[in-house]
């Protein structure tokens, strides 16, 4: 047994400098994620025709393939037939994968969470006048997102985690710099207990901030009876 | 203010409305009573276009529909004539009880915020909640929640309001402070009412006509004295029984 303790706490701050690489792929993600997910549930919630089955065929897709094969295909294999893919870059290919892959689940939370809003807010809100989409914007939406709240933590999550994949698309992140400075000095183990540290940390911090935000939005006398 | 005709309702095989025709005047207050499932709130529903009638004409305020025939626009506007109170409140359950009131304010009729605020805070006096108006619906009784609710529909002073069996999700202690709610709404406006109840005592004080409603016709109409003193049908006199208002025949 071999473990270089020194080396693993030197080389500590250089992985963890990557958090922000990491990060940045996960925010973006979960940002195009909840954006393209409200779409599609509202698209399967209200039954739009043509657009359901289509989205209802990507859903079934992207959840089940692998988000490895996704990225790949994506970042090689579009490339290779539609010559506006050779510029996509291993960071916009992570995103858009992520994106995708995360919506095909996020969505049925979503559809959950809008579900589990009574029937009766909805006539109550048509009863005073409002259009469909005022009720949903209005009533439905954020009672909704009040419920969905603890999942989209947990898909951040997965979300940050899942980013790891990045670096076999050439993105630096914590995985890519961890697994460099591994094969270059051949101090494996030291390189990805860092990277097993950063991420274990990270994870904790954001159900941390997770947790948070539940007890203040529960405060607030939220909409969860 | 109110004229319906040939309404028709069918929900697969089952027909819940048989051609129910009904005319109401302006500032009429109408108790609709009859057995359970004979499609009582199935009128209000439609009234109110929560639910696409299957045939017949319906006309509130000068705005007439038929069935089949409405445009999303029509329906829309024909919500606007009226708003109903429901069984169980339906509070906006994200929303404070003063926002419950003017969300459709600023939303529907596009009142500024502050006026909508103003007035809301004046309902709010007048039905005896202006110390709840930061509460959540969650935080307050049967009896509050639906005085709210009354609150909500006020705001928009439509001339037709309709309740859906508006205490009977209420403790019996709590039934009077929304009854007084509505009586008090009755006397100082001249809002135009139907109102499901199975309290006969509040029906027969409240309306000026009482209809007898059954297996989705309209069985018997008159006036409080006449429908609970001296009833015309078989039906309604057994229904009267049932209800053992022994005081009233
Ligand atoms: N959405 C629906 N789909 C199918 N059937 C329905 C629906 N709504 C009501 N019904 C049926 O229509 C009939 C009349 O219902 P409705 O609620 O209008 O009765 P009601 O007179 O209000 O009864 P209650 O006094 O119990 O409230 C019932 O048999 C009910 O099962
Ligand atoms: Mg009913």
């Amino acid at each position: 047994m071999n473990f270089d303790l020194s080396y693993a706490i030197r080389q500590f701050p250089t992985i963890l400098s990557y958090t922000g690489m990491t990060l940045r792929i996960a925010i973006v993600a979960m940002v195009f994620s909840v954006l393209f997910s409200l779409i599609i549930t509202i698209v399967r919630y209200y039954r739009i025709p043509v657009l359901t089955p289509v989205v209802n065929l990507y859903i079934d897709l992207f959840r089940g393939t692998p988000l490895l094969v996704q990225l790949f295909f994506i970042y090689y294999g579009l490339a290779q037939l539609f010559p506006i893919f050779v510029n996509l870059s291993g960071y916009a290919a992570t995103v858009i994968g992520m994106t995708l892959n995360t919506s095909s689940y996020m969505t049925e939370d979503m559809r959950g969470a809008l579900e589990s809003v009574p029937r009766g807010q909805v006539e109550a809100g048509l009863s005073v006048g409002m259009t469909d989409l005022q009720v949903m914007r209005h009533v439905i939406l954020p009672q909704a997102a009040r419920v969905a709240m603890p999942v989209m933590g947990n898909e951040f999550i997965s979300l940050v985690k899942n980013s790891s994949m990045a670096f076999t698309l050439g993105v630096r992140e914590i995985m890519a710099e961890a697994s460099l400075l591994g094969t270059s000095s051949s101090n494996y183990f030291e390189c990805y207990l860092d990277a097993f540290i950063v991420y274990f940390v990270l994870s904790k911090i954001i159900t941390i901030l997770q947790n948070a935000v539940e007890r203040y939005l529960n405060r607030r006398g939220g909409a969860v009876r | 203010m109110i004229h319906v005709q040939g309404l028709r309702k069918e929900f697969g095989p089952n027909t819940v409305l048989d051609g129910i025709n009904l005319d109401v005047a302006p500032g009429e207050v109408v108790a609709v009573v009859g057995p359970s499932g004979t499609g009582k709130s199935t009128l209000l529903r439609c009234l109110n276009y929560l639910e696409a009638p299957t045939a017949g004409t319906i006309e509130i305020d000068g705005l007439a529909l038929t069935a089949g025939q409405e445009t999303r626009k029509q329906i829309y506007a024909m919500r606007q004539k009226s708003t109903m109170i429901f069984q169980n409140f339906c509070l906006f359950q994200n929303k404070n009880v003063l926002e419950n009131i003017t969300l459709a304010m600023e939303v529907v009729q596009h009142i500024p915020k502050e006026r909508a605020v103003d007035q809301a805070r004046e309902i709010l006096r007048q039905i005896g909640l202006l110390d709840k108006q930061d509460s959540y619906p969650s935080t307050l009784s049967g009896g509050q929640q639906q005085r709210v609710a009354i609150g909500r529909a006020m705001a928009l002073h439509t001339k037709v309001m309709l309740f859906d069996e508006p205490t009977s999700a209420l403790d019996p202690c709590l039934v009077g402070e929304v009854l007084s709610v509505i009586q008090q709404i009755s006397q100082e406006h001249n809002t135009t009412m139907l109102i499901v109840t199975h309290e006969m005592q509040f029906a027969h004080d409240i309306a000026n006509r009482i209809l007898f409603l059954e297996g989705g016709s309209i069985v018997e109409s008159g006036a409080p004295d006449e429908f609970f003193y001296s009833p015309k049908t078989e039906r309604a006199k057994q229904f009267l029984q049932y209800y053992s208002m022994k005081r009233y025949q």
